[in-house]
């Protein structure tokens, strides 16, 4: 009788506890898939996928088997119009569009239904154009590895300034296709006039204008779960491996963090609490109630790496300050090839509330895998 | 027994109201614009074309100042100087910005509420080429309420340089706009930092941001590893903005890192007191309800021929 009346308490304790640390507000509407995103130079590409794979059975036996004219339908693939993957290009006839006042929303990117398909020759995705019969071909490289997953993946890595790479995930399966965001061309030169201005309201919501001016600097990857909460991380534009800040790489201290002087930390600001083996990064780090955001930044240690995570998210990349670190974790370190890489950060998805966090610069590649905490 | 001091002669009673004296051209905005009943916040811009008789050939100024008008709704001017072959956007989304002037014009400088415009050192100017064009980056912010409206057209008093200067002067600011305050943050700080690739001479700092921010730090961080602070705003007042200026020009040598910080309050005590909504992420945006990080400065670059490692601590 004892004991049931401590559950009770600590039941109540425990119901007091979650209401104070209320669990922030989803920054997207869910939708039932998991949406992986990549910007880079402000042109976006992104893959929605259900996390359990629906329809036909019997079709996702003979894809998984690799049996010559299965396909099955995987997801939707949406980008910017400079998107080049496969035969889906830039409709480069087509004029370019008209700057849009502000509040004015954005025709949405044409959504492409993606169909994993293997063929006599080899793996492909077809891209159909979802409000026409246009059906472009991606090709896929492909490759089996030993550990399998159960269910359907996919990420989208950066690679370049303006390239990338899909790659998709399942079974013994690895696929991969590459993809870039060609030059568009410019519009047509205009004059400056005079009185042309923006007035707004007390109310006026300038989220779109306040996340064009973000892009004009960083990139953006982004992963977001079906229910609609979303981690992102941004990362500086052309910070390439021929700069003083690659330099410095090399010759950081042990112990010490590797300072970036042309540009700010690699930020991340989550939906969800994420788990590195036993250290939690938690939300409301800043703002009970509301996303977590941190700066990451790589420790070395003898010859491995840390990630830290620091309370100072918009400080500069010269201005690491130890008194805000909240979390610091050790990392998988590998070399890898892709030796040009800019600094880069890719978001996977590796099951229904795992991922994996991982930053590349050259040929240099950090990694850790995390749960959903919350 | 002394005599009296002259009589102080206050700008407004001499000059025609000109602080440097009377401007050798003056460039208004080409129209009186009305700044309505209705409008709260509002981001625009005007041109004025030089023409033949407002500027007859290529001349060096050796400062300038701004006049708003007495309107008290003018939350900035910020004015470049676009010589002809920058008259036409580059592309579609090239918009002058607030301290971020489009490629290929000339930011002469920013005044906010407390601004103020200077004559620049002996040896100092700024080019303005025949047939420039003159921008007005105007920035109102009122209640909207009937009989609020106010008339705004702005001038700008254009002092000439007699010779060619020694130094060309260069305004633009280092900034970090990706940055998200958190709600109900009481000391939030925003860094940006850049690295001088030449030797440099620092004329003014200006660091400019909205009602959040309560303080901001200049930091030269020196080649021989040795540091300096070049400016502290311990209490800053987004309704009381200063240009600092130095009595003689600061050489920072090639190779210094300037860091500048920003710190914001985004209570729902200031933001009763400063009218914002406290209980929101704010970025960078052109509301005074949103926020900036700019840290302005004011400099001339110094050619290789000229130059020293030495810095006039």
């Amino acid at each position: 009788m004892q004991h049931r009346l401590l559950i009770l308490i600590l039941g109540a304790g425990l119901t007091t506890s979650i209401t104070v640390a209320q669990a922030p507000e989803p920054s997207n509407e869910a939708d039932g898939f998991v949406h992986v995103m990549l910007t880079l130079e402000s042109q976006a590409i992104s893959l929605a996928y259900e996390p359990d794979l629906s329809g036909d059975e019997r079709a996702r036996r003979q894809v998984l088997a690799g049996i010559a004219g299965a396909r099955v339908e995987v997801g939707t693939l949406e980008g910017h119009r400079a998107l080049r993957i496969g035969t889906l290009a830039t409709d480069f006839e087509a004029p370019p569009p008209e700057p849009l006042a502000e509040g004015i929303p954005k025709p949405a990117p044409a959504t492409h239904e993606l169909w994993l398909v293997r063929n006599a020759q080899g793996w492909e995705l077809e891209a159909q154009k979802s409000d026409s019969d246009d059906v472009n071909i991606i090709p896929l490289s492909h490759h089996k590895r030993e550990t399998t997953v159960q269910k359907f993946s996919a990420s989208l890595h950066s690679t370049d300034a303006e390239e990338g790479r899909l790659e998709l995930r399942w079974g013994h399966h690895v696929w991969n296709a590459d993809f870039r965001f060609d030059e568009l061309p410019r519009p047509s030169r205009r004059p400056r006039v005079s009185g042309l201005g923006q007035a707004r309201e007390a109310e006026t919501d300038t989220t779109g204008l306040v996340r064009r001016t973000m892009l004009a600097e960083r990139n953006e990857t982004a992963l977001v779960f079906p229910d609609g909460r979303r981690i992102q991380m941004l990362f500086w534009k052309g910070i390439g491996v021929e700069g003083e800040d690659y330099g410095r790489l090399s010759d950081v201290d042990d112990g010490a963090v590797v300072p970036l002087v042309r540009a700010p930390p690699l930020r991340i600001k989550s939906d969800v609490g994420l788990r590195f083996g036993a250290t939690d990064v938690a939300t409301g780090n800043l703002a009970p109630g509301f996303a977590g955001a941190y700066a990451v930044w790589l420790r070395k240690t003898g010859t491995g790496w840390r990630f830290v995570f620091n309370n100072e998210p918009d400080s500069w990349g010269t201005q690491y300050d130890p008194d805000f670190d909240a979390a610091e974790i050790d990392v998988d370190y590998a070399r890898t090839g892709g030796s040009f890489r800019p600094l880069g950060v890719t978001l996977v998805p590796t099951g229904e509330d795992t991922g994996r966090v991982v930053i590349h610069w050259g040929p240099h590649e950090w990694a850790a895998d995390f749960v959903v905490a919350e | 027994m002394v005599d009296a001091p002259p009589v102080k002669q206050w700008a407004e009673q001499a000059n025609d109201g000109w602080t440097y004296g009377t401007p050798d051209f003056v460039v208004k905005m080409p129209e009186p614009y009305v700044v309505e009943d209705d409008i709260y916040d509002l981001n625009i811009q005007f041109y004025k074309k030089l023409t033949e008789a407002d500027l007859p050939e290529d001349t060096w100024v050796r400062g300038w100042e701004f006049r708003i008008g007495d309107n008290g709704i003018t939350h900035h001017m910020c004015s470049s100087v676009f010589p002809p072959s920058a008259q036409v956007h580059v592309d579609g989304a090239a918009v002058e910005d607030e301290g971020n002037a489009v490629t290929g014009s000339n930011l002469l400088s920013c005044v906010a509420e407390g601004g103020e415009s200077g004559i620049l050192p002996e040896g100092y100017g700024v080019l303005i080429e025949k047939g420039s064009m003159v921008s007005f980056n105007m920035h109102y912010h009122k209640e909207a309420a009937a009989g609020s409206a106010v008339t705004s057209q702005a001038e700008i008093g254009f002092f000439v340089s007699k010779e060619e200067p020694r130094y060309k002067v260069i305004n633009d600011s280092l900034y970090n706009r990706g940055f998200e305050i958190p709600p109900n943050h009481p000391n939030y700080r925003i860094g940006s930092s850049r690295v001088l690739e030449k030797d440099t001479l620092v004329l003014t700092y200006w660091p400019h941001a909205h009602t959040r921010a309560i303080a901001a730090r200049y930091t030269a961080f020196y080649p021989d590893g040795t540091e300096e602070l070049l400016l502290d705003v311990p209490n800053y007042d987004q309704g009381w903005q200063v240009t600092y200026k130095y009595k003689e020009p600061k050489l920072l040598p090639k190779g210094t890192r300037i860091d500048v910080d920003f710190w914001y309050d985004n209570t729902e005590e200031r933001g009763a007191r400063q009218k914002f909504n406290s209980n929101r992420f704010v970025g960078y945006g052109p509301r005074t309800d949103d926020e900036m990080s700019l840290g302005f400065i004011g400099y001339a670059e110094i050619d290789e021929d000229l130059a020293t490692t030495d810095n006039n601590n």
